[in-house]
């Protein structure tokens, strides 16, 4: 008896629509109801190809003679006769099939997350997100709390995340074919927790080490954690969209980094920094060992130089203000 | 020189803060609030270049508080070596009580904002 091999049609977004079990030596594809496979193509000939087994077991696809011709799957050239051994995709007309030999190796078996695991997921993750905001906003109270001035904002950001999981749960069953709500309000609180953690970090950082430059563009964090997050988003969704996946997330930190870099540089030059001590902590947070005066007076050499700089440029337009100064 | 500009002037301020109810965390986003209010708009102009800062922590001499001390400067378009300087500082070796001290100096030279800046650092302590 033959060796089993198996003949895939591809649908249109690579998604296999038929899979044929072929048991015989041979196997014809065509448009003709009298072949092994049939395929719905107009541009595939009523016998289109042959698929056999070479002499050392090696499948391959033979022309019929077709007026539209035989491909490798990704190939550009028309071939006559065409070796499966290494690549089994193959393309007649617009259709793509993909032949296997019954051995053929099956990725392992993927962990199923158990029924209701993700809303369980979802209930922690969303308790722990309301007590970070709440421990943030007890740990910057400077007056007597305020009802509206914490639901507020719990309100708007749980509008914000019903609003965006949302979004992604009609994408998913659009292209995956089930929603994924609990799935997707999981990678979405995870992404708030992270967002809130980050800017808590990068504050306490740039308190601890003096680093006024991290504070400034510390928001560029959170561009990474909004790639990252869109990319978990269309990694549930499926992945056979992960290139554009990943297309998408580097265009996202991209865009986001350039726009943020340039709003800022346009924002030093017209509106300078601020006389501020910044984000302060406890002293305790303070991670360097202070400098002597003189050497913070010397580091104001650099600062001259820098305002000195500036003295030769052009001052923006729209200063035409009297200042007394 | 133009008689819109005034040289020379400098201004000096010093808040004690202590907290009587807010734990450490409130006490340090008290101070970053407060130390907003200070020092020159840093927004560019026909007389003056946008405002550039620094920050850092200063240990002025033995024996006294650490600082957290912020210094800003802005020059004049029009006179070379002439700048308004603003020079905050906090002292950082309690939790929960500091002082806040500004120097905010118009018009002045670097060496002069320097040299008045390094005894306003120095001068800051806690009463023996």
């Amino acid at each position: 008896m033959a060796a089993v091999m198996w003949i895939e049609v591809l649908a249109r977004d690579g998604d296999v629509a038929t899979r044929n079990r072929i048991d015989t030596a041979e196997a014809r594809v065509g448009r003709a109801f009298d072949n092994d496979v049939v395929v719905n193509d107009p541009h595939v000939a009523p016998h289109h190809i042959r698929v056999s087994r070479g002499e050392d077991g090696e499948l391959v696809a033979e022309d019929l003679g077709s007026l539209n011709g035989l491909y490798a799957e990704h190939g550009a050239e028309r071939v006559a006769r065409l070796s499966l051994r290494n690549s089994p995709g193959l393309r007649i007309g617009r259709t793509v099939l993909r032949v296997h030999d019954g051995a053929h190796a099956v990725a392992p078996e993927k962990l199923l997350t158990p029924p209701k695991a993700h809303l369980r997921w979802d209930m922690v993750l969303g308790a722990a997100l309301l007590a970070l905001i709440l421990l943030l906003n007890w740990l910057n109270l400077t007056t007597e709390p305020n009802a509206n001035a914490i639901l507020l904002p719990i309100i708007g950001l749980a509008t914000l995340l019903a609003v965006w999981t949302g979004l992604w749960a009609v994408l998913s069953r659009v292209f995956f074919g089930q929603a994924q709500f609990a799935l997707n309000l999981r990678i979405a609180i995870t992404a708030c927790i992270a967002i809130v953690l980050w800017d808590l970090v990068a504050e306490t950082i740039a308190y601890a080490f003096a680093w006024r430059g991290l504070g400034e563009y510390a928001s560029l964090g959170a561009w990474v954690i909004l790639a990252a997050t869109c990319y978990a988003h269309l990694a549930a969704i499926g992945p056979r969209h992960m290139k554009v996946a990943l297309g998408l997330v580097f265009a996202l930190i991209a865009s986001g980094t350039a726009m943020h870099v340039v709003s800022k540089e346009e924002s030093r030059e017209q509106i300078g920094q601020r006389a501020t001590l910044g984000t302060l902590r406890p002293p305790a947070f303070r991670l360097v060992t202070p400098a002597s005066v003189d050497d913070f007076f010397r580091d104001t050499d650099a600062t001259r130089a820098s305002v000195d700089q500036a003295r030769t440029k052009e001052p923006p337009s729209g200063s035409g203000l009297p200042e007394m100064d | 020189m133009s008689d819109r500009i005034l040289t020379g002037r400098v201004e000096i301020t010093y808040s004690y803060l202590k907290a009587v109810e807010l734990n450490a965390f409130q006490f340090a986003k008290e101070l970053s609030q407060r130390s907003m209010g200070y020092g020159f708009d840093g927004r560019a102009g026909k007389r003056l270049t946008t405002q550039e800062c620094r920050d850092d922590f200063v240990a002025a001499t033995a024996g006294k508080p650490p600082l957290r001390a912020t210094w800003c400067m802005r020059a004049y378009r029009e006179f070379e070596g002439l700048y308004n300087v603003t020079l905050i500082a906090l002292t950082q070796d309690r939790d929960r009580e500091a002082l806040m001290a500004t120097l905010t100096m118009q018009g002045v030279s670097h060496a002069n904002a320097v040299a008045l800046g390094r005894r306003f650092l120095e001068a800051i302590q806690w009463p023996q």
